[in-house]
């Protein structure tokens, strides 16, 4: 630390008449209105942020009692005057804002276990307020680690029908009824990692595979909640998200919806979905968006939302080449390259069900509760 | 430590005051990485002495010195800056105990010092993600004041498991 030049204490000069107003230019550097003017008071977030907060806030008690003092030439303030004065002096953010910076730096399914750690993290990490700064600041940092770098890996989230396994001639395609088995329907959340995929260009081992890491997203036990209302759910179902709730939507029957949240594995089953005219939706589904504005979540029509899902088949953007995916007929989902022309498996646990796989980008696993 | 007159004249230089009496020298380039005292240099100007009252010199050295650090490299070149940055704050935080870390979050913190709240709050959620709920009390000396069945039914509200 040749750079600091550490000085001893040489006179009392140093403590300054206005040690106390610096402090205040200090604080007033901070953005908000300083709510913590509660000193003291019993309120949970009022203690103080000190660097040890026994023995240096007695400390600085003192040294700021006698500094007022000074200040006002020595005349003996009374005690409730410098309580008074020192309750003005807003020190730090309190233990909690700290706590919240740290928190919302880590990803949803590290929170839905933090919840459990006391209750204050629980209240925390429960609050409206905590749920949308963590969603701000996730979606900013993927979107513009998205646009800035090329090396980034690239999520998508995908629905595929598994195929039976032991089966000797493949069903018909477009075949409904085994569609239409949940249990047979899986969720992938599938990453591709680009800086895997130089490497192995560079290893001139031109691989059959896509380099990508496949998460499963597991599905609650719906059918269960649709015999116990007799509602069959669901048959044939679209599929999009939003801040990384995933909607399932049942467009043939009843306006059936789910939402699921895979991070926090919270589902919650909508059966009316309000105000959809009806004649506009019958087979184009329903949208699903955020409202920002509000801070809420809306089902809408599909002319007037622009939701960031699609139920096409996928054409994952990416910064150097698209990909482009297909399920076939022999029970794989292809990924394409249209740069590099280059068609590669996605290798996906189990036999693919063709005709039903849909995809659509994934940006990042939310907070927010269905 | 070296004697304030070897510092050369070229900048300005300001003393930093911690709360248990030792004294900084630095330059003002150094220390005004710190939102709190940037804004007290462009307030007042001329006065050179800033009492830290909420701040012990052990950490606001460690402050400074990580300032100092981002100061010169922003100084030096354009090129690999940022990689540099990023490899010394790697460093910076690497071996700091809890104790240490917690007292210099609070002290970046006090003194407005984004860059490092950023840094610092980073590498705290680095100790908490993926880990157990057990494994997140033991790290940080957290004790769990749920009631009896409380956890278990936070728990299970948190599953698919459905009745």
């Amino acid at each position: 630390m040749e750079y600091l030049s550490e000085v001893s204490e040489s006179s009392s000069s140093f403590q300054a008449l206005d040690v106390h107003p610096r402090v205040r230019n200090c604080d007033q550097s901070r953005t908000a209105p300083p709510p913590w003017f509660s000193y003291g008071a019993g309120a949970p977030n009022a203690k103080r942020l000190c660097p040890n907060p026994n023995s240096d806030q007695n400390h600085n008690r003192k040294e700021g009692a006698a500094a007022i003092n000074r200040f006002f030439l020595l005349k003996q303030v009374p005690e409730e005057v410098v309580e008074e004065i020192l309750l003005r002096v807003p020190a730090t953010l309190s233990v909690q804002e700290v706590v919240e910076e740290i928190l919302l730096r880590v990803p949803a399914d590290s929170l839905k276990i933090c919840k459990r750690v006391c209750k204050s993290w629980f209240d925390m990490i429960n609050r409206p307020s905590f749920v949308n700064k963590h969603l701000v600041r996730n979606r900013v940092s993927t979107e513009s680690k998205k646009m800035t770098t090329s090396s980034h890996s690239k999520s998508f989230f995908l629905k595929w029908i598994r195929e039976d396994e032991n089966i000797d001639t493949p069903p018909p395609l477009n075949d409904h009824h085994h569609a239409n088995d949940l249990s047979k329907l899986e969720l992938s959340l599938v990453t591709i990692s680009e800086e895997e995929e130089e490497e192995d260009n560079d290893d001139g081992d031109r691989s059959d595979h896509l380099p990508c890491v496949i998460e499963r997203v597991n599905l609650p036990p719906v059918p269960a909640v649709a015999d116990q209302q007799r509602k069959p759910f669901p048959s044939d179902f679209r599929v999009t998200h939003c801040n990384g709730i995933i909607h399932m939507f049942d467009h043939y029957r009843d306006w059936t919806a789910l939402l699921l949240n895979p991070a926090l594995a919270q589902f919650k089953l909508l059966q009316d979905p309000p105000d959809l005219p009806l004649e506009l939706d019958t087979f184009i589904g329903c949208g699903f968006g955020y409202d920002s504005y509000e801070g809420n979540y809306l089902f809408l029509n599909p002319k007037s939302v622009c939701c960031r899902g699609a139920y096409y088949w996928l054409n994952v953007p990416r910064t150097k080449h698209d990909e482009l995916l297909l399920d076939t007929r022999d029970g794989r989902v292809v990924s394409y390259n249209l740069c590099a022309e280059r068609l590669r498996t996605v290798p996906l646990p189990g036999a693919v069900f063709a005709g039903f796989t849909s995809a659509s980008s994934f940006y990042f696993k939310s907070l927010v509760s269905v | 430590m070296s004697s304030s007159s070897t510092t050369t004249t070229t900048t300005r230089l300001l003393m930093l005051k911690a709360s248990d009496g030792v004294t900084f020298e630095v330059e003002e380039a150094v220390a005004t990485k710190l939102g709190a005292i940037n804004n007290m240099v462009e307030e007042e100007g001329s006065e050179d002495l800033i009492c830290l009252p909420n701040v012990n010199g052990k950490f606001l050295g460690m402050v400074l010195e990580w300032c100092k650090k981002h100061a010169n490299n922003n100084t030096n070149s354009d090129k690999g800056n940022d990689e540099v940055n990023k490899w010394w704050d790697k460093e910076f935080v690497m071996d700091l105990d809890q104790n240490t870390l917690y007292h210099l979050l609070m002290a970046a913190d006090y003194l407005s010092g984004t860059e490092l709240v950023d840094l610092l709050t980073e590498k705290v959620a680095s100790m908490i993600r993926g880990k157990k709920v057990e494994e997140i009390r033991e790290t940080f000396k957290i004790k769990s004041d749920f009631l009896p069945g409380q956890e278990e039914e936070i728990r299970k509200k948190n599953s698919w498991a459905f009745e």
